[in-house]
């Protein structure tokens, strides 16, 4: 209690100007950039969804009026366990013109056994197996290049899609004919397994469901989740596929973006995916999927950042800036507080951390709050119970997510780490490296439609 | 002695010591040591070297049988159901000499049999005495000329038709022991006629059509490109990557091979797992693997107890499960007890007691339907047997397909509806189990004060 009296004697005296300065990183960028425009984006999204709402009905009915086949790709490594629920969600779809293909990348358990047996019973419609693992990309490239559908979903075999998930993306092509890839919305399924699964619930909540719908709502939309994502077929064919990893996900929507097609957030076509239930396996996975930033937005597009490409698009550029300033140039400046306030209030450094401590816990309840709004009727009772552990949110932000996120940023830009990573076979990432090493050419996609 | 049968009027001179008989001729005599035959025509010879084979005297089905043959004939070893080839280019003293040797002890073995002048009238039996008698293992012979694929030509000529009682017959002498197998190995087989000629073809899972085009997959490390070959290749011969134009030069090291995937041309389905449908070249039908009759292809060689069986016959199986199955009584204890039976009856004159006898006839044929079954028919059928007797009646089988019985206080009204019954029973079995019939003859004796136990053993052959 003397903590919080001691923080409140302590902004009282302070100056306007003053409070701004010592606490100027909450003031300046995430209360800006997470409240302030969060807000007004949470705006935006109810006013763009009320207009849509007649249209979305009537492209319901187009959808079920033209019923195209669409394809459900299922590329991964070992997820027999997972093939038998996975099927089954699918049958409870709304939308029931669906083709499953399981892509078996190379697994060395009883997958291949499981998914014929599947494929015998006909609960999964094609199967392809690589005797050698090729990595995710290759997989899914596979699936699309035997595929049939009109539309392609992309879904990992852990994570179970609600029974109206996949109309409410499918939705999407008929509202707009310009959209090429739809985002579903990704929450925790295994949430009450541990205090980790528990914070990333409210971290995805956070971060995919308001973040990227509001994104969506502006146009500025930079990744359609690799767990869960719905795709026109002529716009995958015409990028030709996902590339190498890891990143691929981010790196196929910034590629669909380049050549004019829109990419839009559905938060209520929602999928269940487990998430890692110990610390330390969430700091691998987040060490891998942090490097993306560099690997794809600081070097293989920042193309978008030119203004003097022909290509040129301000939602573009305004998509990779803001992914680039909040996500990698923000962080750095963290650090650079950080070490402000050690220097500068070594004095007072208990209670100024106290503030920004609860400064950050006001952000992460409104956020919350945000997120409701959105999730509505949606939201589970569970997500609820969780949201006590809205306390440690900054907590795991500041202390586990900023250390790993900027580890990421250091060794992907000094080492190239993401080329080397053991979630591609060693075969790919060594062709990669050795690629980068001697070509400067770029890879092109297409031409502008 | 030796013969040479021909239907030429001249036995060759090396061979003038033989007996000259004709393709019409019956060979019944006993002293036989070797029998050549002129088999210019392999088919007059064959059939009559079946003739020989399918006697029951020891002294004639057993001899040596020599084809004397012409080299242009050109005899394959699944043709030559003989025990030995000459070729008329090398008949001459020293050879004829050398297959006398050959067959020499064999002779002497045949010789011992032949004393007693029994007459063998079980194949089963007969096989495994000619096994001994040459002392020789039969090895499978893979050959077009039989739809199982292979045949053992030596002990064909035993049987009149080439169906499956040969290899019931080894089967069953097999499961008593009687010879042992080495798997040699393992025949597909359609599940229609048999036929070890089937096609093998991969077909579309979704369609069942054989029109596939089998593409080879490659993958482009660089850019996770996935493709069928084709769409790589340039007119030059050269591969190059369609999504990111880079050449493709090393294998392993640029790209690989990751699998195959067919493509079928009339449903346009692709796919990995072809289904493979099998084709009969004989009766034209069409199965999947899985329903395939998998056969054994096996050496068969004579066992440790083959000598002593061959030498002293053949274990009645009837009379062994009827044995096991009712505790039935030996032959002499059973007429033993009919002796007193009869007293009794005599002596009081109040009871109606009945003898019966029950006779499988063609059991042969039940032996070469069921093979190594067999066995297994007969406890079901002993049972039967049982169901329909009284535990105070007494059994025993008179030989290897009759079974006796004692029916006390029954009078022979009774005793008839008792093996009318009986005799439904057993060709229902038969009929439902293996849809088969064999004659089944019943007969039943009164044990009357006029008869005595002798006489009614005697009326009851």
């Amino acid at each position: 209690m003397s903590l919080l009296a001691d923080a409140l004697d302590y902004i009282i005296q302070l100056s306007l100007i003053d409070l701004v300065l010592t606490f100027w990183y909450f003031f300046l960028f995430d209360m800006m950039r997470y409240l302030v425009i969060n807000g007004i984006g949470l705006v935006k999204y109810f006013i763009d969804e009320y207009k849509i709402k007649d249209r979305k009905l009537i492209a319901r009915q187009q959808l079920f009026i033209e019923k195209p086949l669409v394809s459900v790709l299922v590329p991964g490594k070992n997820e027999g366990k997972n093939l038998y629920k996975l099927a089954n969600s699918l049958k409870l779809q709304t939308y029931k013109n669906l083709e499953l293909i399981v892509v078996d990348d190379g697994s060395d358990d009883e997958t291949p056994s499981i998914a014929r047996h599947l494929l015998k019973r006909g609960l999964i419609h094609n199967f392809f197996r690589n005797e050698q693992r090729g990595g995710k990309a290759s997989a899914a490239n596979l699936a699309l290049r035997f595929c049939k559908g009109k539309y392609v979903i992309h879904l990992d075999a852990d994570t179970l899609a609600r029974s109206d998930a996949l109309e409410k993306m499918l939705i999407h092509f008929y509202l707009d004919e310009n959209i090429a890839a739809v985002g579903g919305d990704v929450r925790v399924n295994n949430l009450q397994a541990s205090v980790c699964a528990s914070l990333q619930s409210l971290e995805y909540i956070k971060t995919i469901t308001t973040a990227r719908s509001i994104a969506s709502s502006f146009g500025i939309l930079r990744i359609i989740s690799g767990a869960f994502g719905a795709f026109r077929t002529d716009a995958l064919k015409r990028v030709k596929g996902w590339d190498v990893g890891p990143g691929l996900d981010g790196d196929i929507t910034i590629r669909f973006r380049k050549i004019g097609y829109k990419v839009v957030h559905e938060p209520k076509a929602i999928c269940y995916t487990n998430v890692p239930v110990k610390f330390t396996k969430l700091a691998k996975q987040r060490f891998r999927w942090d490097r993306s930033l560099v690997r794809f937005r600081l070097r293989r597009h920042r193309d978008i950042l030119n203004i003097f490409n022909h290509n040129f698009s301000w939602l573009n550029f305004i998509t990779i800036l803001e992914n680039i300033i909040f996500n990698f140039a923000m962080n750095i400046k963290w650090w650079a507080y950080f070490a402000y306030i050690i220097i500068f209030h070594t004095n007072s450094l208990h209670i100024i951390l106290f503030v920004n401590f609860v400064l950050y816990l006001i952000s992460n309840v409104v956020q919350y709050i945000y997120a409701l709004f959105i999730l509505g009727n949606t939201i589970k009772k569970e997500e609820i119970q969780i949201s006590l552990l809205l306390l440690l949110m900054p907590f795991y932000s500041t202390f586990l997510m900023r250390p790993v996120r900027t580890y990421a940023h250091i060794m992907e830009l000094i080492h190239k780490v993401s080329y080397m990573d053991a979630w591609n076979p060693w075969k790919v990432s060594q062709n990669q490296l050795y690629a980068k090493k001697n070509t400067s050419k770029n890879i092109q996609f297409g031409g502008k439609r | 002695m030796e013969y040479y049968i021909s239907n030429q009027s001249v036995t060759p001179k090396e061979l003038a010591s033989t007996l000259l008989f004709s393709f019409d001729d019956e060979i019944n005599a006993t002293d036989v040591n070797i029998i050549y035959i002129d088999a210019s025509d392999l088919i007059l010879a064959n059939k009559y070297l079946k003739r020989l084979r399918q006697q029951s005297s020891p002294a004639v089905y057993l001899t040596p049988i020599i084809f004397i043959c012409s080299p242009l004939q050109n005899i394959s070893p699944a043709m030559n159901l003989a025990d030995g080839l000459l070729l008329t280019e090398q008949l001459d003293a020293y050879s004829i000499q050398q297959v006398r040797n050959q067959f020499q002890e064999c002779q002497m073995r045949i010789k011992d049999l032949a004393k007693h002048e029994a007459k063998d009238i079980q194949i089963a039996f007969k096989i495994l005495r000619y096994l001994y008698i040459h002392q020789c293992n039969i090895e499978p012979i893979r050959t077009i000329t039989s739809q199982y694929g292979y045949r053992y030509p030596q002990l064909e000529p035993f049987f009149d038709s080439q169906d499956h009682s040969l290899l019931n017959t080894l089967e069953f002498l097999e499961a008593h022991h009687l010879l042992v197998s080495k798997e040699l190995e393992k025949s597909y087989q359609c599940n229609s006629c048999e036929s070890a000629f089937l096609n093998f073809q991969e077909t579309c899972s979704h369609c069942q059509s054989s029109n596939l085009t089998m593409n080879e997959l490659i993958h482009h490390f660089y850019c996770a490109h996935v493709d069928n070959k084709e769409a790589f290749l340039q007119g030059n011969g050269e591969m190059v990557c369609p999504k990111c134009e880079k050449s493709l030069n090393h294998i392993g090291a640029d790209y690989d091979k990751p699998s195959i995937v067919y493509h079928c041309n009339d449903c346009q389905h692709d796919f990995q797992d072809a289904q493979i449908v099998t084709t009969c070249y004989n009766c034209h039908s069409k199965s999947i693997p899985d329903d395939l009759v998998h056969r054994k292809i096996k050496r068969f060689e004579l066992s440790a107890l083959s000598k002593q069986t061959a030498l002293y016959g053949l274990e009645n199986m009837l009379q062994a499960v009827v044995r096991d199955v009712f505790d039935a009584v030996e032959l002499s204890v059973f007429e033993r007890f009919v002796h007193m039976e009869s007293a009794r009856v005599h002596r009081y004159q109040l009871s109606h007691s009945c003898l019966f006898k029950l006779q499988i006839n063609d059991l042969e044929s039940l032996y070469l339907e069921l093979g190594e079954k067999a066995k297994d028919f007969f406890i079901e059928l002993t049972q039967l047997i049982k169901i329909r007797l009284r535990s105070c009646d007494l059994i025993s089988a008179s030989n290897e397909s009759t079974i006796i019985g004692l029916l006390v206080e029954t009078h022979d009204l009774n005793a008839k509806i008792v093996m009318e019954r009986l005799i439904n029973d057993i060709e229902q079995l038969l009929q439902s189990s293996i849809n088969f019939h064999v004659p089944i003859s019943s007969k039943i004796q009164p044990i009357t004060k006029s008869i005595d136990a002798n006489e009614l053993m005697s009326l009851l052959e």
